[in-house]
């Protein structure tokens, strides 16, 4: 068997508690990184902003959803009603924009949540198998007391010697390269 | 974020005396002018009168039931966030009562008001025998006697258990306001349900929908809701009070808005969308009315101002949570929802398009400055904010995720 030649994933390092994590992170976002997470067994008050988290564009996506839905609910019903078949039903116009309302609002709701959930599942990178930091051991304590730091080998700044040691400077411990074998 | 400490001594969230009795001086001016203004109306024109007073009375009354339903709605869910603004609310459930002294003036015209008063109509309509049982000059006031005095003693007690609390900060109180809301809520549904077929519902006495309670109570509570924001918005030059109230609180009132302006647009298509479809000639009748001349210009004006753009305006966080730019939706959507309410009555006398008239200001005037004086009033006696409220310090901490 062959030895596979590792490939740094990125650092990890713990910290000793929620308020040591916020404050590390705060260091990371002041230095410059961009491409870096915190973990932590509970939400913490103060972290979004720590970690350098801009507000979702996720509303945006489901406001282009929900719009496209009430343009094609009242399009489905208007070439069917008034278009495809133009049957004449209790007197009423074949393009009865009142008749079209409930449909139309269902489809807005319709779409919009399924671009809500699909399109906060994609922004999440969701659904994955893998996330670099499962490569270090200790980090399953995240579910139960762990609170770590995790920086992105593709952040601009990082660097596989600088970065740990400025990890370690700013109150992280047991900091570690995240390495998998590479394919 | 606030940084106040709880608990909060009573004359630290006090508006200043000077400015509160000034306020008041400029609310009894208005009201006395605007009052002989009313007068003077009466005499000249009784039906423009009347017609002018019953829109602006059922604009103070929503209003005043609106705030009702948000006190008990805080009580009965145990709300932490909105115990900083329940003071304010409480302020403007004490003017209920003075809704029995504007009911005079209708309760004088109701020939003039009411076609199912009339002896012609009394005698000649079939359709009218049955319903003069429910129908008549005395039960109607009677009735309307009788909301009037439930919603006051509901406020009543509500507010002096709240002031009881300012003082001896006994938790037990708010179990008492919670146990009384849970009813309370139950019997306001039922008591504003029949204000409405009343005061409004029966203009056009063959005429019925059942979801016109509804309709009334979710157009007031956009209104109090409205009236609420602005109140804290005015207040903001008031000291520590106002800044209790934060950009979360304006955040929540901002969610609350959007979200009963769709319950109104909701509940007002409903209605419009079963007569629609339906198309039954003594239901249509009052759609039909609605499209005449200029009042289909209203028509048209309503589900564009009461709903698309302040529906589009408040979807954005940032606006929510700016208290400038929520202060001008809640003014806007104010105003649409007297143009509503003047939407339901007005046709009954303009029946060929609206007739703006100098009584329609006049009547409005009136009515909300005695309301703001009486409102005014209840301020002085009282701290802005119940500060014996075991929740106040949740309130005041609150922050939204």
């Amino acid at each position: 068997m062959s030895v596979a030649p590792m490939q740094t994933l990125g650092a990890i390092a713990a910290c000793t508690g929620a308020e040591a994590l916020v404050a590390a992170a705060t260091r990371l976002r002041d230095a410059g990184y961009v491409k870096f997470d915190a973990h932590s067994p509970f939400p913490i008050h103060g972290l979004d902003a720590a970690v350098g988290m801009k507000p979702s564009k996720l509303p945006w996506i489901v406001l282009a959803g929900g719009l496209f839905g009430a343009s094609f609910g009242y399009w489905l019903q208007w070439i069917w009603s008034a278009v495809a078949y133009p049957l004449i039903t209790d007197g009423k116009p074949f393009n009865s924009a009142e008749a079209f309302v409930p449909i139309t609002f269902e489809f807005t709701i319709l779409i919009a949540s399924f671009t809500a959930v699909g399109g906060m599942l994609a922004l999440n990178g969701l659904p994955r198998l893998n996330h670099p930091a499962f490569a270090s051991d200790a980090f399953a304590r995240v579910a139960a007391d762990g609170f770590f730091l995790t920086v992105d080998a593709a952040d601009p700044l990082f660097d596989s010697h600088a970065t740990p040691a400025f990890l370690a400077e700013i109150g992280g411990f047991d900091v570690a390269l995240l390495e998998e074998p590479s394919t | 974020m606030s940084h106040v400490d709880a608990p909060l001594n009573s004359d630290e969230v006090v508006l200043p005396a000077a400015t509160l009795a000034r306020a008041e001086r400029i609310c009894a001016a208005v009201m006395i002018l605007a009052g002989a203004a009313s007068v003077l109306g009466w005499i000249l024109d009784a039906t423009q009168f009347a017609s002018s007073w019953l829109t602006a009375f059922c604009m103070v009354a929503s209003l005043a039931t609106g705030s009702l339903f948000f006190v008990m709605a805080h009580h009965v869910t145990g709300a932490g966030w909105s115990v900083v603004v329940r003071r304010l609310l409480e302020n403007v459930t004490r003017t209920l009562p003075l809704l029995s002294l504007m009911f005079i003036p209708i309760a004088l015209n109701l020939g003039r008001l009411y076609a199912w008063n009339d002896p012609a109509r009394r005698l000649g309509d079939p359709s009218l025998a049955h319903r003069l049982l429910w129908l008549g000059p005395a039960f109607f006031t009677l009735r309307t006697l009788l909301y009037i005095l439930i919603w006051s003693l509901f406020a009543q007690r509500l507010a002096r258990w709240s002031s009881l609390q300012d003082e001896t900060r006994d938790p037990a109180l708010s179990t008492r306001m919670h146990n009384l809301s849970a009813p309370g809520l139950l019997v306001l549904a039922i008591t504003t349900t029949l204000a409405a077929f009343d005061w409004l519902m029966s203009l056009r006495y063959a005429w019925i929908s059942t979801i016109y309670g509804v309709l009334f109570w979710s157009g007031g509570f956009v209104g109090a809701l409205a009236l609420l924001i602005l109140i804290a918005y005015a207040l903001r030059s008031a000291g520590i009070p106002a800044r209790m109230i934060t950009a979360e609180h304006y955040h929540d009132l901002g969610k609350l808005l959007i979200g009963f302006t769709i319950f109104w647009t909701y509940i007002s298509f409903s209605q419009y969308f079963l007569i629609w479809y339906g198309n039954l000639p003594e239901e249509t009748a009052w759609y039909i009315a609605r499209r005449v001349g200029g009042w289909n210009l209203v028509s048209w004006a309503l589900p564009i101002g009461h709903f698309a753009i302040p529906f589009f305006a408040l979807l954005r966080r940032s606006v929510k949570r700016n208290p400038r730019a929520l202060a001008a939706i809640a003014a806007w959507l104010l105003a649409f929802h007297y143009i509503d309410l003047y939407w339901q009555a007005a046709p009954t006398f303009a029946t060929q398009g609206p007739r703006p008239h100098w009584l329609d200001v006049a009547t409005l005037a009136t009515m909300f400055a005695a309301s703001a004086f009486v409102f005014l009033r209840a301020c002085r006696n009282r701290p802005l904010v119940p500060v014996g409220d075991p929740r106040l310090g949740e309130s005041l901490a609150f922050k939204n995720l």
